[in-house]
């Protein structure tokens, strides 16, 4: 069985044109993770670490839909982007449609909130004299 | 001496007055008491009885009310199969932006992030990663 088999063809392509939008908006790498989380928060933590030199720049969305869990990672220079309050107001987009069985809306509409939301820093001037 | 007494006259009005003003206003409750021709009053409400109405019923409506809210959530804690599909398999699908956009190509990116291990990878970040959690 395929990984991912619990989703259709197309919503794979769906998933996957999110997670590309998004990182043209945010101009974040952003890494979707749907499966099994039973190490929790640290799991996330080191799925995300587990990407090497890209981690600090990357936003990772784990969900584990069998025990309902949702965890967003934000790198540290990706949370100068992206704060944990932004975070979870995406959270709570996901959610709300996860609660009604819609897991691909769900990650649809949060992973388009986090890029929508995520600021870039302020570029300072340099002076080129 | 003088200045003792009028305190004490100027007192005695303010209490005499609001004592006034209060039966005054009171009567029209107070003349309730009061039986007149016609009037056929009804048996004195128990303690008991009076517990059950203003006390006990309102519990009941309340906690109906609390069940009927809780009870979905209660029957969907176990559920799996968000996806809209009858199961979840439980292999894992990772999509990133260099991901592409053909259901093959996401299926082997996923079976390469699937043999990550979970928690034994080092961090590799010096600074704590941010981000929420969130359960539904």
């Amino acid at each position: 069985m395929p990984p991912g088999s619990s989703f259709s063809d197309d919503q794979r392509l769906a998933l996957a044109a999110v997670i590309a939008s998004a990182e043209r908006v945010s101009g974040m790498p952003f890494r979707l993770y749907v499966g099994e989380l039973s190490g929790g928060r640290a799991q996330a933590e080191a799925l995300l670490a587990a990407l090497g030199a890209s981690a600090a720049d990357t936003v990772l969305v784990a969900i584990d839909p069998g025990s309902r869990r949702l965890e967003i990672v934000t790198g540290p220079r990706a949370a100068q982007s992206l704060d944990d309050r932004t975070c979870a107001l995406g959270a709570l987009a996901m959610t709300s449609s996860f609660e009604a069985d819609d897991l691909v809306g769900g990650i649809r509409n949060g992973v388009q909130l986090l890029a929508d939301h995520s600021r870039h820093p302020a570029r300072r001037h340099v002076s080129t004299f | 001496m003088a200045a003792n007494i009028r305190t004490c006259v100027r007192a005695s009005l303010v209490v005499s007055g609001t004592l006034a003003a209060m039966a005054l206003t009171s009567s029209p409750a107070s003349a309730d008491t009061h039986r007149d021709d016609g009037d056929q009053p009804g048996t004195l409400m128990s303690a008991s009885t009076a517990v059950l109405l203003f006390v006990g019923i309102p519990l009941l409506v309340a906690a109906t009310v609390w069940l009927l809210a809780s009870a979905p959530g209660w029957t969907r804690g176990g559920r799996v199969g968000a996806t809209g599909t009858a199961t979840f398999a439980g292999d894992p699908l990772v999509v990133d932006g260099s991901t592409d956009v053909s259901s093959a190509a996401a299926s082997s990116a996923a079976a390469d992030s699937s043999s990550t291990p979970a928690i034994e990878v080092a961090t590799g970040l010096d600074v704590p990663p941010g981000g929420t959690s969130a359960t539904w």
